[in-house]
This record gives C-alpha cells, sequence and structure tokens, in this order.
C-alpha cells in the first residue's frame, strides 16, 4: 500500500514536471546516410551483445553504450540487468575475442558520435535526436 | 615297551585328528575363496559398471558446469571463448573430444579423434544450448565425447583396487573364521578325541572339561562322555561282580562234577560219550574230562550194548529219565556192577549218572547165596535145592536127572557119644567127600539134619547115577577121622529117584526118593535103592 501509494506520488510529480511533452523511452540510432531504415528488437540486441558485429546494411558496425540510460535499455531491450548483462560481457572480454560496445557519459557524446561516424549505432532519449541521425528502433519502458 | 606302544598307537591317531584340523581348514579356505573369487568377479563387474556411470555423470555435470559460458560463447559467436570452454573440458581425462556448434556452423572442434567410438555404454553426450537472454531460444550445441579407454582403464583400476580391498578384507575375515573354528571347535573336539582314546575304562579317569567351555555344547558333550564312562564303568563293575559269582558257582558246580563219586556224563543217540568226569574216567579207564573225543560207551559195555541201545530208546521215546545195571569184567578186578541212569536232554542227547553198585550186587549176591547154603557144611539148604532142583528139572532136554536123597547111619550114636561137635564135624567131613565124589556139574545140598541131597545133572544114562551112588556108598562107609584119636564109623542109605521127564516135580522126585532111601534102610543100610 505504502509502496504503491509512493509510485502515485512520483508519478504525479513526473507529470507536474511536464514530463507529459515527450513519450518516456529511448530510441536507436544510426547515422542519417545509413541505408538502415529500421531493425528488430532481435537485430539490435544480437548487434549489442556481439552476436552480429556489422550492421544490416553491410557496413561494419561501432555500437555505443550510453551510461546513464544503459540499465534502462538492456532491461528493456532483453530484460535483463546490468549485472547480469556486465557479468556476460566479463567473461567474454576476460576468455573471448568479442568486444563490448564503446561507452559513452550521455545522451549528446552519444549523438555526437554517431552523427559523425557512419556505421555507429547507439541509443538515446528520442527528444536529443536530430537531422544527423536516423531513429531506426523505438524502446519504450 | 610300554612307552613304544603308546607312540606306535598315537601315530596313525595324530595324523588322523590333524587331517580334520588341516581338513576343516582348508575346507574353510576352498570355500571361502572360491566365494571370494565369485564375489570379487562380480564386484569388478559391478564397481566397473558403477564407475563408469559416475563418470558419465561427472561428464554431464562437467558440461551443466560450462553451460552457461558454452552458451554464451554460441551465442556470441566467439570461437576463442569456445575454445577456452573446450580446452577446459578437455582438461578431464574423461573427456575425449569437445564440439560446440552455433547454429549450423561448428565454432570449435577440440581433442583428438577419439580412440573409441563411442558406444551404446559411454555415448556421446549432447547438450543444447540455450541463449543467454531469451531460455527459449536455442544458440547452439555442446558435445562431448567421452574417453572411453581412459574411462574404461579408470574404471578398471578402480574395480582392482575394490577387488584388492575385498580380497584383503576376505582373507582377513578367512583367517579369523578359520582361527575362531580352530581354536573354538576344532582344537577342543580333538582334545576332546585324543583324550577319549587315550581314556582307560574302569580305571575311573575321566575326561576333563576343556577351559572355557562350560556352557557350551562341547561342555555338554564331554559332560555326557562323563556320564557314559561312569554308566560303562558301573556297568563294568556290576559285570565283574557278576562274573565273579558266576566263576564262584561254576567253581562250586565244578567241584561238585570233579569230585563227585559218581559217574556224570552226557551221551548221544549213538552211544557216544561226550564229557565225562573224572570219577568216570578212573572207573572206566577214559582219558580224563572228555579231551581226547567222543569215547563209544557201546564199546565199552562190550555184549551188553545190544541191552544200553534198548535202554536209549526208550530214554529218548518216552522222554523220561531210566536206568539199567550193566556188569563189566574186567580182568584182575573182577566183576564191576554199573548201575546207569539216562536222563533225555535236547537234540537227541543224554546225560548221564552212572554208580558203581558192585558192592551192592556183590552183597545181594552173598545174601540170596547165604540164605540157600546150610551154615555149617556150606551145602545147599532145603530152599537153595529145592529151587536148584526147579532149575534143573525146568532145564531137562532129552538127558535124564537122578535125585539122591541119603540118610547117614549111625550118626545119631555119633551125635550122642561123642557130642554136637563131633556130629557137625562129621556132617562137614560127609559134605566134603560127597563134593568131592560128584561132578563138578553136581548139586550136593543138606537139607536139614543128617540127611543131604545129590542131584546129577545131564545124564546119559541111569548107569551114571548108580556107579556114583555106589562111590558114595563106600566112601561114607569108611570111618571118619575125628583128631584126638577119635574115629566115627558112619554109613548112608541112598534112595534115588531117576527121571527124563521136566513135567516131574521136584517135591514128587523128593517124596519117591524118600521112600526109596527107607526101603535101602530097611534092606540093611549103607546101600541104595532105585525109586521104582
Amino acid at each position: 500500500m505504502m509502496r504503491y501509494a509512493h509510485s502515485i506520488v512520483l508519478l504525479v510529480a513526473w507529470l507536474l514536471a511536464g514530463g507529459g511533452a515527450h513519450a518516456a523511452g529511448l530510441a536507436v540510432i544510426v547515422h542519417a546516410s545509413s541505408s538502415v531504415e529500421a531493425m528488430t528488437r532481435e537485430e539490435v540486441s544480437h548487434l549489442f551483445l556481439g552476436r552480429i558485429k556489422t550492421l544490416p546494411s553491410g557496413e561494419s558496425a561501432v555500437v555505443l553504450d550510453c551510461l546513464p540510460q544503459r540499465d534502462a535499455f538492456y532491461r528493456s531491450l532483453v530484460g535483463r540487468g546490468l549485472p547480469e548483462i556486465n557479468a556476460y560481457w566479463a567473461r567474454l572480454r576476460f576468455a573471448g575475442r568479442t568486444q563490448p560496445p564503446e561507452q559513452l557519459q550521455d545522451g549528446r557524446a552519444v549523438l555526437e558520435r554517431v552523427a559523425s561516424e557512419p556505421g555507429a549505432i547507439g541509443y538515446v532519449d528520442p527528444v536529443l535526436i536530430d537531422r544527423r541521425v536516423r531513429a531506426v528502433l523505438k524502446l519504450d519502458y | 615297551m610300554i612307552t613304544e606302544d603308546r607312540q606306535a598307537d598315537a601315530g596313525p591317531i595324530r595324523k588322523v585328528s590333524s587331517s580334520v584340523v588341516r581338513r576343516t581348514t582348508l575346507l574353510i579356505l576352498f570355500f571361502a575363496g572360491l566365494v571370494g573369487i565369485m564375489v570379487a568377479m562380480g564386484s569388478t563387474v559391478l564397481v566397473a559398471r558403477e564407475e563408469r556411470q559416475r563418470l558419465q555423470q561427472n561428464l554431464v555435470e562437467l558440461m551443466q558446469t560450462v553451460e552457461r559460458t558454452a552458451s554464451i560463447a554460441a551465442f556470441a559467436r566467439d570461437e576463442q571463448l569456445a575454445s577456452e570452454v573446450a580446452q577446459g573440458l578437455l582438461r578431464n581425462r574423461a573427456v575425449a573430444r569437445v564440439v560446440i556448434r552455433e547454429g549450423g556452423r561448428t565454432l570449435v572442434e577440440h581433442g583428438h579423434d577419439a580412440e573409441q567410438r563411442p558406444n551404446r555404454v559411454l555415448p556421446v553426450l549432447t547438450r543444447p544450448l540455450m541463449s543467454p537472454f531469451s531460455p527459449k531460444e536455442q544458440v547452439g550445441e555442446l558435445e562431448v565425447w567421452p574417453a572411453i579407454a581412459k574411462i574404461e582403464q579408470d574404471a578398471g583400476a578402480y574395480s582392482r583396487f575394490i577387488a584388492i580391498i575385498l580380497a584383503l578384507q576376505l582373507v582377513s575375515v578367512v583367517a579369523s573364521v578359520a582361527w575362531v573354528v580352530l581354536n573354538v571347535v576344532t582344537r577342543p573336539v580333538k582334545k576332546l578325541s585324543d583324550e577319549l582314546h587315550h581314556l582307560r575304562i574302569g580305571s575311573g579317569e575321566l575326561i576333563p572339561l576343556p577351559a572355557g567351555h562350560g556352557h557350551d555344547e562341547i561342555g555338554r558333550l564331554t559332560g555326557d562322555i562323563n556320564a557314559l564312562i561312569a554308566r560303562m564303568e558301573g556297568m563294568l563293575g556290576a559285570e565283574r561282580e557278576l562274573r565273579a559269582e558266576r566263576e564262584e558257582s561254576e567253581r562250586k558246580f565244578r567241584l561238585i562234577f570233579e569230585s563227585a563219586e559218581t559217574g556224570i556224563f552226557t551221551l548221544d543217540s549213538s552211544g557216544q560219550l561226550h564229557d565225562w568226569n573224572p570219577w568216570m574216567a578212573r572207573r572206566l579207564g577214559l582219558a580224563p574230562d572228555g579231551r581226547s573225543g567222543p569215547r563209544s560207551l557201546r564199546d565199552i559195555l562190550g555184549d551188553q550194548a545190544s541191552r544200553l541201545d534198548a535202554l536209549m530208546v526208550r530214554v529218548l521215546a518216552d522222554q523220561r529219565p531210566a536206568g539199567a545195571d550193566f556188569a563189566l569184567t574186567r580182568r584182575g578186578t573182577g566183576t564191576l556192577w554199573l548201575q546207569l541212569v539216562l536222563n533225555p536232554l535236547p537234540g537227541n542227547l543224554m546225560q548221564g549218572i552212572v554208580n558203581d553198585v558192585t558192592e551192592q550186587k556183590q552183597a545181594e549176591a552173598h545174601a540170596i547165596a547165604m540164605a540157600e547154603r546150610d551154615a555149617l557144611t556150606g551145602l545147599l539148604n532145603r530152599r537153595g535145592i529145592e529151587h536148584r532142583l526147579g532149575d534143573a528139572l525146568r532145564a531137562l532136554d532129552g538127558q535124564s536127572l537122578a535125585l539122591m536123597l541119603l540118610d547117614l547111619d549111625g550118626f545119631k550114636q555119633v551125635n550122642d557119644t561123642l557130642g554136637h561137635e563131633a556130629g557137625d564135624r562129621v556132617l562137614a567131613t560127609v559134605a566134603r567127600q560127597l563134593e568131592s565124589v560128584v561132578r563138578r556139574t553136581d548139586l550136593v545140598a543138606r537139607p536139614g539134619g543128617d540127611e543131604f541131597v545129590v542131584v546129577l545133572q545131564s545124564l546119559e544114562t541111569v548107569d551114571t547115577a548108580r556107579f556114583i551112588a555106589a562111590k558114595i556108598v563106600s566112601t561114607l562107609s569108611r570111618p571118619i577121622d575125628l583128631g584126638d584119636g577119635q574115629r566115627a564109623q558112619i554109613g548112608a542109605s541112598i534112595g534115588i529117584a531117576y527121571t527124563e521127564s521136566r513135567q516131574d516135580s521136584g517135591d514128587a522126585l523128593m517124596r519117591r526118593a524118600d521112600e526109596a532111601m527107607y526101603e535101602a534102610k530097611r534092606a540093611g543100610k549103607s546101600q541104595y535103592r532105585f525109586a521104582s
């Protein structure tokens, strides 16, 4: 009951702060010149978890993590929390050849990187999206 | 000598009893060994199978351990990680080969080609690899080939180890069992057997109770044996007493048998003597106590054997005792009279008693003789001559007989003048003279007073009678010397009855002779007359 009440309080606070101006979620973005128009969740998850190393267009992919939104992204994408994702990568990094995505400090850094490097792929708050990039998958949370 | 006997005696026994100990031990060893080998063989197979299953289970667990990493490697299609996993798995001796597949592609294939193909017992183990992010999505496959040779080797080594442990355990158990059987059962039994073997029954010895076996079966066996020994000794004692009694009574009977003044014997139906006592041996001149074999009583009795046969037939037929007297003529000792009484025994045998009745017979004969004799002259008296005359008449057979009745003439005068003694002497002298005149077969008697009777038997002719009568008359007419210078002159008048017929009675002959005698007296005495 208490938790429930707390959630209601938070929701009300979020609504008053004008959070309803855009939909809550993340957008997976690629360079605007890329021929990739859209990707499935599976394609995205395989790309971010190292199973696939190229974009559907055939370009070699540069995968970028955005630290503030990492937890939300992976939870939304594969339903796993950061500890599991980190453990997964720990094994691969220790014994394997597959490298985890490059980790950037915030959404803007991700945006700038995707905008400047063809083949890069990352995820940002949809509100940051501009013409230099194209959203290929939207994730709600 | 005694110790030698003992040793010679104990030799084979020790062998036999030690063989009981050895046999028990060998049997225990044999069966335990047999069971041990079977158990070891069975356990080897079972243990090997168990070990194989255990190793296989180990492989499965091993695969489970690396499954997640293998899944990640498959998901990320990372050959290096996959290779790491494969090498990790191959570090286990039981793993021969590892293959990790991703989709249709072989991600990694490590290990050598199995020297032995996987078989039904040890198949290739395969595990699907699921996506680490969606457990329902298969991303690859982990395949592990068991190292069959190594597994078999390990299982074999382990089962051999188990077999050795079992064998050691078995050996120690067998040794313990053998030791226990030897010391708890076999040795006490052997000791008991030895004690019993060397026990001298009748000495009062008993078997000592084996130490520590007071309340078990061996103790009970010892007790029972001792009870049996005691009973046997009691019986032996009783038997000894009985035997002593029997010997004593036998001795008494033997004494009676041997010292009896009676012959005691056994006889079979053919007249053979089987046993006889010393008295009998002495009297009949037999070998002492019948050792020299049967003797025929029939032979001993000689011409009286047929009477013995009759007696035996009677005894055996009537099955009743019967007896008879037998006279044996023996050189030197005269006639031996034996009174034989036979008593039937079973089996056509007879028990006999024989008594020497010679004296009774003699006394009897003497008494009979005395009764028929005249005490003064020793001639037959009236009774004697009547008896003999009857016999002689009955014995007549074609011959003739003469009865002479003789009366002394002048005897009364001798008696009166010279006295009775002289008369008696005259009578005795006359008797001797008559006996000297007649033949040996003739009878001379003095019926009484001065009367004499002479019976001439077996006469061929009357002349013989006449001749003898004349001789008597002439002999008696001579004076008789009475000693002391005295002489007696007597004579004899004789009446003679002559007959050839056995129908005549003695009395009739006497009367006829009497009449003839009186006739002779009337005719002048000292002469004879024949009865008409």
